[in-house]
């Protein structure tokens, strides 16, 4: 009897809220109680595909095919129709509106198929919480072979040479912050995972945390042996419970397994590795202000230098680095340094996990090698725009920028995202598009940075709160030229002077939009106009008598009765009354409401 | 009698930290709040005592941080995401349909004690926008017309069960 076919349901948190655990259990007490099946067949669950959008997944045996938005219903037509009868159900799998045909395989799902994947390839199909599983996709082979092959100064040569560079917004050189590490000799020495990831529209940490939490642990040991370092911690933030159980779990069996502990693998190396919860601020993901959470302090950001790796957590040396940056860690010792170096770009190394979100078809979770352009990430990956025309590119989250349709062909690479004034961050992408308002947006952004700055340092604390009042003046319709000035002098007294990333990189969202949409601000300011129809007082509504058929639905959904007209009739607005909220507009069968 | 129970439960949680270190703090008050459901005055200050940290220093610590309840929760909490990808699929006028609907605001918890609504600045679930969580389920792609009926449902199922 050859080996059981595998049946895989996502189980990540995206597809857990949409009903994946009942999925498991259906098919797996199915099969259970048909004795042909369990033969055949086995069921269990796999990290993500990133393709959250069409969740809950199935993934059916060795060709992998394809079921989308399964629920228990479907899951019973999973068994009878493709398992016991051998049919694929065309009607579940993912309809594709390019080709205008069924696809079911998952290798040739467009959003699959046109990712280059390295640290998320095997995810799918490996079951986050089985330690066996991930042993079948080469795990802890790269750990194995540092272990008995390289000195540890050896292992932070290699991620020197890889030129591996932080994932978690700042971009350093991973390599060089291991050497420094590893030179320290008070002890205790800490190995940190950042996890904390506050980034609003960001979610790769998580998805990476719950999905393969073996990997990210593997990155963890190897850092802890090349920098000669044996106490490791994930920080992770509470709310992720599905990532801290699945974490958890992990550590569980690492340590039974003796992959933990005083003796890693039999080999003469100790490591211990716990969790700490991130209390919820978005300022704790920097990481001294996270080394004072981890304190019981409050999370105020310290003067640099002197840097983790000299005085960290306790004021021990203390190794940081991001979730992804650790994920990255097995596949470089395992391809060997000399092929790493041939994926991404000049100064941007390897491949980089974006989260995709927005007014975009296709939603979720991609990786890409650096160096890949925001028109193929948006059109050829995500499937283009949903309704609306293309606006924007929001990247990098509140420390990124509002990048325009201008430079959609422009690579993504931490040297050429700076050159456009803006960051990569985490790799948050969110896309927008024409009903979005950029100066509203950028309010959106100044006010998370005013509410999440921690208000130790003056800059940050009073910087946001003024650029915050003047964007709210423009958006009210009072807005002046000169206030576009005392913008960007209130921008760079921030960046100049504030303690910590988030004052300095705050400002970045504005920055961007002064620079690339300055004609839209200028509208809001001269003109009274938004164009986007968002900023409610520049705005106004008017019913066109010629076009209204008088079927009272404005009328009926208006929150202040601001509409009146006979059944038949035409209907019109009372312009005092209105509050410009715009749903007579949205449900107007005839478009006869005007918004200018 | 209640109070002389919960210190005795108070006791048998502090009794774990044998030599308490100011860095414990934290994970004590995490502790006790997992079995108390929140902070109360009296807990934070019993704490700091137990610790030797001043009651001020606790709250300050305590308040600075939203995993934290400083005062005592709803029955169901509500956890709204206002983060770019729901905001651009109008969470806006969620939440504010929710605060009309509750007649709460966010951080605050509705007279009956039934609900307490929150705002977060991302749940992680971007690419369902909007994301709503009530106590431990996610619910993805939500509008107004269904957080309302899932409200409806949870007041229904209280009223008729006591
Ligand atoms: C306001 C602020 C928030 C941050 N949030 C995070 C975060 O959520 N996750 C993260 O990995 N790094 C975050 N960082 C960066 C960390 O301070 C640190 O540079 C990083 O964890 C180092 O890891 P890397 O070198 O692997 O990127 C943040 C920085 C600032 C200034
Ligand atoms: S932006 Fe709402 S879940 Fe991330």
């Amino acid at each position: 009897m050859g080996r059981k076919q595998p049946i895989i349901v996502c189980s990540n948190s995206g597809c857990v809220s949409s009903g994946g655990i009942d999925i498991f259990i259906t098919l797996y007490s199915e099969i259970f109680n048909n004795p042909n099946l369990i033969e055949k067949y086995e069921v269990k669950k796999g990290g993500c595909h990133g393709f959250c959008e069409v969740g809950p997944t199935v993934i059916v045996g060795d060709e992998k095919v394809f079921y989308i938005k399964v629920d228990t219903a479907k899951a019973k037509d999973i068994i009878n129709e493709h398992l016991i009868n051998g049919k694929i159900i065309e009607r579940y799998l993912f309809f594709d509106f390019e080709t205008k045909k069924r696809v079911p395989y998952y290798d040739d799902i467009p959003f699959i198929k046109k990712q280059e994947r390295l640290l998320l390839k095997s995810s799918p199909f490996v079951d986050p919480e089985d330690f066996v599983d991930y042993m079948k996709y080469d795990g802890f082979k790269a750990l194995e072979t540092v272990l008995d092959k390289y000195q540890p100064l050896d292992v932070c040569n290699m991620i020197l040479h890889s030129e591996l560079r932080g994932r978690g917004g700042g971009g350093f050189y991973t390599g060089k912050k291991w050497l420094i590490q590893a030179e320290q000799i008070a002890q205790p020495k800490y190995v940190i995972c950042n996890g904390d990831e506050g980034d609003p529209g960001t979610f790769m940490d998580k998805y990476l945390m719950e999905g393969d939490p073996f990997r990210i642990l593997e990155g963890i040991l190897i850092a802890g042996y090349a920098t000669m370092s044996n106490c490791g911690i994930v920080y992770l933030r509470k709310e992720y419970d599905l990532a801290v159980k699945r974490m958890e779990n992990a550590l569980k069996i690492l340590y039974d397994k003796k992959f933990l502990g005083y003796s890693v693998m039999g080999r003469p190396f100790a490591f211990d590795i716990k969790i700490e919860y991130g209390p919820g601020a978005y300022i704790c993901g920097e990481e001294t202000a996270l080394f004072a959470s981890i304190e019981s302090k409050r999370g105020n950001p310290k003067v640099k230098p002197p840097f983790p790796t000299e005085r960290g957590l306790f004021d021990n040396p203390t190794l940081i680095n991001n979730v992804e940056t650790y994920a990255n860690i097995r596949d470089i010792i395992n391809l060997g340094v000399e092929e790493y170096l041939k994926i991404g770009t000049a100064e941007s190394k390897g491949t980089k996990i974006f989260t995709l979100s927005g007014s975009i078809k296709h939603s979720g979770l991609i990786e890409m090698p650096f160096g890949v352009t925001f028109d193929s990430i948006i059109n050829d990956i995500g499937g283009g725009m949903q309704k609306l025309k293309f606006k924007a590119i929001q990247v990098g989250g509140a420390s990124g920028g509002i990048i325009p349709i201008s430079d959609i062909n422009e690579q993504i690479s931490f040297e050429n995202l700076a050159k456009l004034d803006s960051l990569l961050g985490a790799g948050g992408i969110v896309v927008l598009d024409e009903s979005t308002c950029v100066v509203e947006m950028a309010k959106y952004y100044i006010e998370f940075a005013q509410e999440e700055s921690c208000g130790f340092c003056v800059p940050c604390r009073e910087g946001t709160q003024k650029l915050l009042k003047i964007l709210n003046k423009i958006i009210d319709g009072e807005g002046q030229l000169d206030d576009i000035e005392k913008i960007r002098s209130i921008s760079s007294f921030m960046f100049e002077t504030s303690l910590c990333g988030l004052g300095r990189e705050a400002i970045n969202p504005v920055i961007s939009m002064l620079k690339n949409f300055d004609q839209e601000l200028k509208e809001h300011i001269k003109d009274k106009k938004c164009r986007a129809g968002v900023c409610p007082r520049l705005v106004k509504y008017v019913i066109n008598k010629e076009s209204c058929i008088g079927c009272g639905a404005c009328k009926l959904i208006c929150p202040v009765n601001a509409i009146t007209g006979i059944q038949g009739q035409y209907h019109t607005i009372d312009r005092e009354m209105c509050i410009r909220c715009g749903q007579c507009y949205k449900i107007c069968p005839k478009e006869a409401i005007l918004r200018s | 009698m209640d109070s002389v129970k919960n210190s005795n439960i108070l006791d048998k949680i502090l009794k774990k930290y044998a030599n308490p270190q100011r860095s414990d703090l934290s994970k004590i008050l995490l502790d006790v709040q997992n079995e108390f459901g929140y902070l109360s005055e009296e807990l934070i200050r019993k704490v700091s005592n137990f610790v030797g940290v001043s009651a001020t220093e606790t709250y300050g610590f305590a308040s600075f941080y939203s995993m934290y309840n400083l005062e005592k929760p709803g029955k169901y909490v509500i956890r709204a995401c206002k983060g770019t990808a729901c905001h651009v699929k109008n969470a806006n006028r969620l939440i504010r349909d929710i605060e009309n609907y509750l007649k709460i605001k966010p951080g605050e918890t509705t007279k009956d004690g039934l609900f307490k609504f929150e705002v977060s600045s991302c749940l992680g679930v971007c690419a369902l926008a909007p994301v709503l969580i009530i106590n431990d389920k996610t619910y993805t792609r939500v509008n107004s017309k269904i957080v309302k009926s899932l409200i409806d449902e949870i007041r229904r199922g209280n009223s008729s069960g006591s």
